[in-house]
């Protein structure tokens, strides 16, 4: 919903010589409505003044947890957080002992605090009504001795209703950025921190990355240096040991695999994105016992270029060589270095026909979306698919649809996901590095869905649906996943019992999982469709 | 084998990895949990191994390489397959258990994983007692062996600590109500008020078991008497609090007085399927009447030798289980051993037989305490023939072997049932049951040296 806003009006210059972060504002009569809607009664014109109060609170509360006592954490009496500045000055005074002005006496104190009209006694009826309800309660909160508020009183924040204010100042700024308000959208990120820093756990985290992704968009510091790929990898590492994400996916891609594979003698699996190869100890042991005999297997992987020019891949290819000794199986590896997988084709992957004809799986977690960050890279890949008449194709995706037109909708949907996946992992009670790195990983996800654009924007999810339309036009017909991956996702899922909210959906022979109610990953299968051979 | 790598060589610079351990087990402490070539059919061998593999995982706290067999496993285990697959899915089952608890309760002394069970009837019990002779082996030769030792009595009392529900006991009845004596001997028995919480599970209490028995005795015309020990609170029979307060409760209750032991009855001590329910954990107890550190089930036997028995009959399953062993190992142990009743019923109920259904899901649930458990929480600790003899020695006893008329009819009993079933009798003079040559189920008889010898430790 958009709303008219005044964007040439901004606020006057700061009243005090303070130096601050801002453009130079423009002058503004009126009420910033933006923040009217969010409850604050601040004009656009005091902002900077409100922005500088702003940060004085930051470092006095900053101060105040460093002192281990963070006031801010608990869920105390908060009065009239409609009145920003009011609130915020006495917030500060309360932190800091003294007012920021020396007077304090009578009606007029609250304007004189602010270090500026908020209002003028010229202002309209309705405004100074609002404000002298607001000082109001606020002196009764105080009570009849207007010295009151120097007395020390447990403050502040009710931190349920900051968390609520948090994600709608998250939207606001949003929206600010989509409207390119980016003063506007730099007070509202700066106030984002504020609030921030009274949560605790998934939700505080969750809105620093999502303010720090805003934060480069509006100062265009973007694109983040892009991570070499071993770092990349040691991230994802973390994110496999914690929660059940990439686990789901290797369990359930690779019982497709396995089940996909019964029968064949030579098998050959290309793995879009090879990384650690953790997806492929399980499958080759369970390969090794099958009664029978295993079959020969042939893993192609295909992985980025090294920073340092290493052979990532072939070391990886060397581990799961010696396994395959171990465990009697014939392994045969190939790695391909790419920068994308649109610059692959099947021909160079060559695949084996006649005599050592091979039963060809195809493997893609995390990879698809990257590649609608260029048009035509999609459609080729799925082409190239096709051309390496694949039995099965695995696909996990994340289940979200974070590739939307408009920014903002692409702001909420991830700041929804996001929190959901953050909540997930905070459950699990692992702690430690690995759910740090983890929440490091997913933070590089939130900033690039959030601050770049263009080609460098690769965090493209889309939905299940959207990639089942997708597939269905390249010419894919869905393989329903069976019985036993079910089996396996919930086998999972009971080993991680103390995230007691995560949930498996079967939907149209995929399988989704998620946290409650929410699906985040899922896993599909494919083949080739059948009219076309 | 072709392992054929292209490419360059791989650079020297190794990126540090968590967890590349399913690869190389160099970190590992068993390298030779590796599994190795299982080609062609998937025997016991390789479900072995994949338990092992996840064993010494969930043992090293490797919990991703513990998944990932899991994951393997899941492929492999089937509740209705062939008894390795059927075993094998109560294993998966209880290491999935297990590995989804965060810390392993140690607080609560609950005996785990035992939910709400079925109750048989005492004619499923008895269909069940006779289906396979793994408790009538054990019957047979304690009953005998009684027999041998009480002769000449005429006043003969039974301390009976067993699982089954006095299964035992109508075939002696049946035994003494034949033999020509006048007047006839007199047999009392006397059980507990608390068993181990364990299959098989009776739908009726103790007490009534005790009024069936004593109305048999009576058409036997034999006099009988049945008593009920009271120990511990009341306590329901599937939720036993077993903590060691508990069991120091419980050997406060076995001496002369409580048991009411009578100078001119012979006392029968018989334990069946039942010591292994004993902490075999050797700790100093609190009760300080028994000197130095000992287990609680070496204080039992040692309470039992006071009592001044003329017999005392231990039958049990032998398996090693007990404090001693680490989870991989025990895990080995455990599946092998479980193989055997698994196999048994393969011969003698079909795939989906109800029944059997219900006996490997009892026997799952020992595999999930077995396997899932530790401390006070891991209430099956089997202990094997050649470990308990010793420990009987340590507790002042002396094996009594059993003798021909004995051995006889327990091969008669065998007779009974199918082929896969023998017999093997050992140089201490005990009885081994066998499936297909495994060893089974183990009984043995024993007397306490001399009676001074527990006398002169002072006792209450």
């Amino acid at each position: 919903m958009k709303r008219d806003r005044d964007r040439g009006k901004a606020a006057a210059a700061a009243a005090s010589g303070k130096p601050n972060m801002w453009p130079e504002p423009q002058p503004d009569a009126g009420m910033d409505e933006l923040f009217a809607v969010l409850g604050y009664k601040v004009k656009s014109s005091d902002m900077a003044d409100v922005a500088e109060k702003l940060e004085q609170l930051e470092m006095a509360m900053g101060t105040t947890a460093d002192d281990g006592v963070s006031v801010l954490a608990d869920d105390t009496v908060h009065y009239n957080p409609s009145d920003l500045s009011g609130w915020v000055d006495n917030m500060l005074t309360e932190l800091t002992g003294e007012s920021s002005t020396p007077n304090f006496a009578g009606e007029d104190d609250l304007r004189a605090i602010a270090g500026g009209a908020i209002f003028d006694t010229t202002e309209s009826d309705n405004g100074c009504k609002r404000m002298k309800a607001a000082e109001a309660d606020v002196r009764s909160e105080f009570g009849e001795n207007s010295s009151a508020v120097q007395q020390p009183r447990a403050v502040v924040v009710d931190s349920q209703e900051t968390g609520v204010r948090l994600v709608h100042t998250l939207m606001a700024c949003a929206e600010a950025v989509q409207q390119e308000n980016m003063k506007l959208a730099d007070a509202l990120v700066k106030h984002v921190g504020l609030l921030a820093v009274s949560q605790i756990g998934a939700m505080r985290k969750v809105a620093t990355y999502f303010a720090e992704a805003l934060a480069r968009r509006i100062y265009k510091i973007y694109p983040e240096e892009p991570l070499d790929s071993s770092l990349s990898d040691i991230l994802q590492m973390h994110f496999y040991e914690t929660g059940p994400y990439l686990k789901f996916a290797h369990f359930t891609a690779n019982q497709a695999i396995l089940e996909a594979f019964a029968g064949a003698n030579r098998v050959h699996v290309i793995d879009f994105s090879l990384r650690q190869g953790m997806q492929w100890p399980a499958l080759m042991q369970a390969l090794a016992l099958r009664p029978g005999g295993p079959p020969a297997f042939r893993l192609t992987g295909i992985g980025p270029p090294q920073p340092d020019n290493s052979d990532a891949l072939q070391q990886v290819g060397w581990k799961l060589a010696q396994l395959a000794e171990t465990i009697g199986v014939e392994f045969e590896f190939r790695g391909f270095v790419t920068n994308s997988l649109a610059d692959l084709d099947a021909e160079m992957l060559e695949i084996r026909a006649g005599d050592e004809e091979e039963t060809v799986a195809v493997n893609s977690v995390f990879e698809l979306h990257q590649l609608l960050a260029r048009p035509g890279a999609v459609e080729k890949v799925l082409d190239s698919i096709k051309a390496m008449r694949p039995k099965i194709v695995t696909v996990v995706e994340q289940e979200a649809n974070h590739n939307g037109g408009a920014f903002l909708d692409r702001f909420n949907e991830s700041l929804h996901y996001y929190s959901t996946m953050f909540d997930s992992l905070e459950s699990d009670g692992g702690g430690g590095q690995d759910l740090m790195m983890t929440e490091v990983y997913l933070g590089r996800q939130i900033c690039n869905v959030v601050a770049c654009d263009g080609a460098e924007r690769v965090e493209r999810h889309e939905t299940l649906e959207q990639w089942r339309a997708r597939m269905g036009s390249a010419g894919f017909d869905p393989v329903q996943l069976g019985s036993n991956a079910f089996k396996q996702a919930s086998m999972l899922l009971a080993l991680f019992s103390s995230g007691e909210g995560y949930m498996v959906e079967e939907r149209d022979g995929c399988l989704m999982l998620g946290w409650h109610t929410r699906p985040l990953i899922a896993t599909s299968a494919w083949r080739i469709a059948a009219a076309e051979g | 084998m072709k392992a054929d790598v292209r490419g360059k060589n791989p650079s020297p610079t190794i990126s540090s990895m968590q967890n590349p351990s399913l690869f190389t087990n160099s970190r590992s402490s068993i390298s030779g949990a590796v599994l190795t070539g299982c080609l062609s059919s998937l025997d016991g061998a390789c479900i072995e191994k994949l338990l092992l593999h996840c064993g010494s995982a969930l043992e090293s706290n490797d919990v991703t390489l513990a998944q990932q067999v899991m994951w393997v496993l899941n492929n492999v285990a089937s509740a209705v397959g062939d008894p390795n697959q059927r075993l094998a899915s109560y294993f998966l089952r209880a290491l999935v258990s297990r590995a989804s608890r965060v810390c392993p309760a140690t607080m609560s002394f609950k005996a785990a994983g035992i939910p709400h069970r079925r109750l048989m009837s005492v004619t499923e019990l008895a269909g069940y007692v006779d289906l396979i002779p793994w408790h009538r082996f054990g019957f047979c030769a304690s009953n005998n062996a009684i027999l041998d030792a009480v002769r000449g009595f005429r006043k003969i009392h039974i301390l009976d600590l067993s699982i089954t529900h006095c299964m035992q006991w109508p075939t002696l009845i049946d035994a003494l109500g034949k033999e020509p004596e006048c007047p006839p001997v007199e047999l009392r028995i006397s059980v507990l008020s608390w068993r181990p919480p364990t299959p098989p599970l009776l739908n009726i209490p103790i007490e009534k078991v005790g009024q069936r028995l004593v109305n048999f005795a009576r058409y036997r015309d034999v006099p009988f008497e049945f008593n009920v020990i009271k120990v511990g609170g009341p306590v329901e029979e599937e939720e036993t609090v077993v903590s060691s307060s508990f069991y120091d409760f419980l050997l406060s209750q076995l001496n002369a007085t409580i048991v009411k032991v009578n100078v001119d009855e012979a006392l029968v001590v018989n334990i069946q399927n039942w010591l292994r329910y004993l902490p075999d954990e050797e700790t100093s107890l609190s009760d300080s009447s028994c000197d130095g550190i000992m287990s609680y089930r070496d204080s039992f036997l040692e309470l039992v030798g006071r009592l001044s028995p003329c017999l005392v009959t231990v039958v049990d399953e032998d398996c090693d289980l007990g404090a001693q062993s680490g989870l991989a190992s025990r895990i080995v142990s455990c599946f092998n051993y479980m193989w055997i009743p698994f196999d048994a019923f393969e011969t003698f109920l079909p795939k989906d037989s109800p029944q059997r259904i219900e006996y490997e899901s009892d026997i799952g649930h020992k595999i999930e305490n077995i396997v899932g458990y530790e401390g006070a929480q891991r209430i099956e600790r089997l202990e094997s023939e050649g470990r308990l003899c010793r420990r009987m020695a340590a507790a002042g006893f002396m094996s009594v072997p059993f003798g021909e008329e004995t051995v006889k009819e327990v091969k008669a009993l065998l007779d009974e049932h199918a082929s896969g079933w023998g017999m093997k009798k050992d140089e201490e003079g005990m009885l081994v049951l066998t499936w297909k040559g495994h060893n089974a189920v183990y009984a043995g008889a024993w007397v306490p040296y001399a009676p001074a010898f527990h006398q002169n430790n002072l006792l209450v």
